[in-house]
């Protein structure tokens, strides 16, 4: 086992960098596919709640609402029978800007959750500057293309708090706005 | 150890990073990623990481750890083998660290809000530890009420049975990555960077074949290090990594590092483990066994 340092040359980029980890998992449309194999299409029912609809579904969830639109399919099969729901969202973490897929069941149950797109946001409050100070110019090595080529991270546990409160704002609008009772 | 101050990192090669699938869900209380060549065997490695979450998990009432915190005082717990396993190995680090990793620290990460408090509990017994928690491979018992808390432990389980579950599914190559906990196999190293306590920035670079890695370290929420989750954290540390074989032993290890205690080197050796500590003044120091102890 090697443990190779990240280096002085990089440093001055580093610090200068306003743009943190980033990953695209799936795109919405690859994760409609992914939770609903055996859809034969999807119906757009994008959501735009009512100001009213928002209060609501902000009471439910006991979180506020961010955005009143939401971007949501519909999955039927052949015979145009409802197999569920696919809802995409997005969370604003301490650290990071995560974008979602749930789906959900014909019976409003939850099917699976996915995530699209995370982004850590760490790069534009740069700390530890008198720590990096003291790295500055004992190490070697070459420049790194940070967002392109170091994709696994090994760091303090992030927590997935904000995902699973949006996932209980969705279930709420879901519940407001589209099934049947809705 | 080569301490490599003098050769470039090694540039990660990605001809088959380009025909991999990576997928990513929120489980074990982070993020969970899997990276495979197809969705069959990342599909095989998430349903195993719900199980475990389903047996171990603190926060559940209904997970199999609940019921043993809420019954094991009483009588003998029958449990899954997967439940088992774990505790024994937590039992095994808590020996051998006398304490410094200790799976019954339920009721203080309850105190210091990391836990939701659990009233139907008897009242902890305060002078409770590991030497009061029995396993055998399907029965768990305890001598007094005390919360079992497998956060130190468990995630790094899960990885290892979902890269196991993934080798099971035929699959030439796989990554787990459970929120700084790793573990990827392959004919091919694959490329992990060790981010910096608190801004996250890439430190140092490692090349990981057919062996796991974690990471311990905290962030408040300004960026600033949180050791709330770490009983006996020293103050001098920022953070430790560490790469073993196990999944599971580099999550405990991580752990025992972090307390800095005279164990620390016995426990390295024997899970053959090497690591790299991070220290608040800003040293990085590696550490290799010269012969594995075990």
């Amino acid at each position: 086992m090697r443990w190779n340092y990240l280096i002085a040359g990089a440093t001055a980029a580093i610090v200068g960098s306003t743009s943190g980890h980033a990953t695209t998992y799936m795109t919405p449309a690859q994760a409609r596919v992914a939770m609903f194999p055996s859809a034969a299409s999807f119906i757009d029912r994008n959501v735009v709640l009512t100001p009213q609809q928002r209060s609501v579904v902000q009471k439910i969830a006991g979180i506020p609402v961010r955005a009143p639109k939401i971007m949501a399919w519909e999955a039927v099969d052949a015979a145009g029978k409802r197999l569920g729901w696919v809802i995409v969202d997005r969370v604003l973490g301490k650290h990071e800007f995560v974008t979602f897929a749930l789906a959900l069941d014909a019976g409003g149950a939850i099917k699976g959750i996915e995530v699209l797109d995370y982004r850590e946001t760490y790069g534009d409050q740069i700390r530890n500057l008198k720590w990096r100070a003291q790295f500055t110019g004992k190490r070697h090595g070459a420049t790194l293309q940070l967002d392109k080529d170091i994709k696994n991270i090994s760091g303090a546990t992030l927590s997935c708090r904000h995902v699973t409160d949006g996932v209980k704002r969705l279930l709420a609008t879901y519940d407001a706005v589209l099934s049947d009772h809705g | 150890m080569v301490l490599s101050d003098c050769l470039p990192p090694m540039m990660p090669s990605f001809q088959i990073m380009g025909e991999l699938e990576r997928r990513c869900r929120p489980l074990l209380g982070t993020f969970v990623e899997i990276t495979a060549p197809h969705e069959k065997a990342i599909a095989a490695g998430f349903a195993t990481i719900v199980k475990v979450q389903s047996l171990l998990s603190a926060h559940d009432p209904v997970s199999e750890l609940s019921a043993v915190n809420r019954l094991g005082h009483r009588r003998s717990v029958t449990v899954d083998p997967w439940t088992a396993e774990v505790l024994q190995r937590a039992l095994f680090w808590a020996e051998a660290s006398c304490g410094a990793f200790d799976p019954t620290l339920g009721g203080l990460m309850a105190a210091r809000g990391l836990l939701a408090r659990n009233d139907s509990l008897l009242p902890l017994d305060p002078q409770a530890n590991w030497r009061d928690v029995h396993v055998t491979n399907r029965e768990v018992w305890l001598d007094r009420p005390l919360r079992l808390d497998l956060g130190g432990i468990a995630k790094g389980f899960a990885v290892d049975c979902a890269i196991d579950a993934m080798r099971a599914v035929g699959v030439q190559c796989g990554l787990v990555n459970a929120g700084g906990d790793i573990k990827g196999f392959g004919p091919e190293a694959w490329p992990v960077t060790i981010a910096m306590p608190g801004s996250r920035e890439p430190l140092a670079m490692v090349e990981l074949q057919n062996a796991a890695l974690a990471t311990s370290a905290g962030h408040d929420a300004s960026g600033g290090l949180d050791m709330r989750h770490l009983a006996g954290a020293s103050p001098a540390i920022a953070s430790v990594t560490v790469e073993a074989a196990s999944a599971m032993d580099t999550d405990a290890l991580t752990k025992i590092l972090v307390s800095a205690t005279l164990k620390s080197v016995v426990c390295l050796g024997l899970a053959g483990a090497s690591a790299l500590t991070i220290f608040v003044d800003g040293r990085v120091i590696p550490f290799e066994l010269k012969e594995p102890t075990a």
